[in-house]
């Protein structure tokens, strides 16, 4: 092909081409030529805006501050000129246009007019609002969640705080005069107040969770190391063996990920199958997204039909004479993890048992909470 | 029952009834001798320690050496009592510990009351016996008979 049919191929195609208005403007702004792209974008047909100024396609606004004769000035000085904003289609409908103008030369260097190159980005750019504004909402909504569950725990507490107070005065003063049934009952009522007392202190805390992280370099064998001295008396009551090798230095929240390890062994061991002494495997492997920890046990397990509920807060899966909690460990697991940028799960074990594995990325600073 | 160098009175100021009733018993407890009033806003509080309205002839009842002020109320809280004391005549302040109490699992509102100077000691609800003791031993000296 020689290269004229070439060009004639090129000017072919520019005029075919649908997804971008292509047109030529001579030196003042004027439409010299207009492709299928422009009639698809502006609804113009080409007998109907040839010769005519670029201004019809913009809006009174960015007429009143000469957005066009702006553009078309930086094009001329600069070689070209880039802006988005909406523009005018000829239904008065509008789009999000990309728009970039390039300074056309002669051989002397003179301008002799300019191409336009538009883009309809009106669907990119009301996704991305509509994503901006639901990042936004839910922020704003997880705010006012938090500062609901503040408050409110913080109020539940003093009318059980009087509760607890006259039941003591109840005993301490009348407690001769009590038969068996009727402290019966105060021990009862003792034992529910004395629950949800540690009900609102979940509760806070869970909702504290985080709010005065910070980062560092965490070293997750010395983590253990120290966690394991704290865990001791657990550890040692119950006869658990926990078995770590090499686990990497990451970034994250110590504290945080501390309680996150510290619950996750906790589990392990209360859930244990009774029968034998807990057996708890630590390890994390590198991968593409990040460390991939795995918290691997031999306990009772967890029913595959619950392994999603189990991470919703005061969820719990047996009764409370069976094992006691208020159902919120995971809850703070799931929630740590989710302040890292990472994700929580359990499988079961081949064997028996179940494995919790959580993912911590490399940088989770980027992921702002 | 133990008396204290300028203790005559303790002051409570709590909005609940029943906490401040639980507080009356629990200063009882600790062995103070000492006139417990309690009320249950801001207005009145100063209204006692002033000698105002209600409490224009009521010089037979002595003013507070121990004040207990809860942070949490309605209308003027705790903070605003703390505006309103610190500008009051100096005759009616001049021996008065202020307690701030607050309901526990509050990390700003101790922030806050550490850094207001005339607030003294700042303690989470539930008062016990053993923290008015402490209290009252650091900050009076016990008239022995």
């Amino acid at each position: 092909m020689d290269p004229h049919t070439k060009q004639l191929q090129l000017l072919k195609l520019v005029d075919e081409i649908e997804g971008y208005a292509i047109l030529v403007l001579d030196k003042r702004g004027n439409i010299e030529t207009w492709n299928n792209g422009a009639e698809k974008i502006k609804g113009y047909k080409a007998e109907e805006v040839i010769g005519r100024h670029i201004r019809i396609f913009y809006t009174d606004l960015d007429l009143m501050i000469s957005l066009p004769e702006r553009l078309l000035e930086e094009a001329a000085q600069k070689g070209t000129a880039y802006n988005e904003s909406w523009r005018v289609r000829k239904d008065k409908t509008m789009f999000w246009g990309s728009v970039t103008i390039t300074a056309l030369h002669d051989d002397d260097g003179n301008i002799t007019g300019f191409a336009k190159v538009t883009r309809d980005l009106t669907e990119r750019m009301l996704t991305e609002t509509t994503i901006r504004q639901h990042a936004e909402d839910l922020e704003i909504k997880n705010k006012e969640i938090e500062q609901f569950v503040y408050i409110a725990s913080h109020d539940l507490q003093e009318p059980l705080f009087t509760v607890t107070s006259f039941i003591e005065f109840f005993r301490t003063e009348y407690g001769h005069l009590l038969d068996e049934n009727a402290n019966t009952y105060l021990n009862f009522i003792v034992q529910a107040t004395d629950r949800m007392k540690n009900l609102i202190k979940n509760l806070l805390d869970y909702s504290q969770l985080g709010s005065k992280k910070k980062l560092a370099k965490i070293d997750c064998k010395q983590l253990l190391d120290t966690l394991t001295v704290d865990l001791d008396s657990q550890i040692k009551k119950s006869g658990a063996k926990i078995h770590y090798g090499n686990l990497p230095v990451i970034r994250g929240y110590p504290t945080e990920l501390s309680q996150l390890f510290q619950n996750l062994i906790s589990n392990a061991i209360k859930f244990r199958d009774k029968k034998e002494s807990p057996e708890i495997e630590i390890s994390a492997l590198k991968e593409h997204d990040g460390w991939h920890f795995k918290v691997k046990d031999n306990g009772i397990g967890i029913d595959p039909r619950f392994q999603e509920k189990i991470f919703l807060i005061f969820q719990r899966l047996h009764g409370r004479h069976e094992y006691e909690g208020n159902g919120i460990g995971l809850a703070h697991c799931k929630k740590i993890v989710e302040l890292h940028g990472g994700k929580i799960f359990v499988e079961s074990n081949q064997s028996k048992g179940s494995s919790f594995v959580f993912t911590i990325p490399f940088k989770p600073n980027l992921i702002t909470a | 029952m133990k008396k204290y160098q300028g203790l005559e009175g303790i002051l409570l100021i709590d909005d609940d009834l029943p906490t401040n009733f639980i507080h009356k018993k629990v200063i009882e407890k600790a062995s103070i001798e000492a006139v417990v009033k309690s009320v249950t806003n801001v207005e009145e509080a100063l209204d006692f320690i002033t000698y105002s309205g209600i409490y224009e002839d009521t010089l037979d009842i002595p003013r507070p050496g121990l004040i207990f002020l809860d942070i949490n109320m309605p209308g003027l809280n705790g903070w605003d009592f703390m505006d309103a004391y610190r500008q009051l005549d100096k005759r009616f302040k001049a021996t008065a510990v202020i307690i701030m109490l607050t309901t526990s699992l509050d990390p700003d509102n101790k922030e806050l009351a550490l850094i207001d100077k005339e607030v003294v000691v700042f303690l989470n609800k539930p008062l016990k016996p053993e923290m008015v003791t402490t209290l009252v031993n650091s900050y009076f000296k016990e008239i022995s008979d």
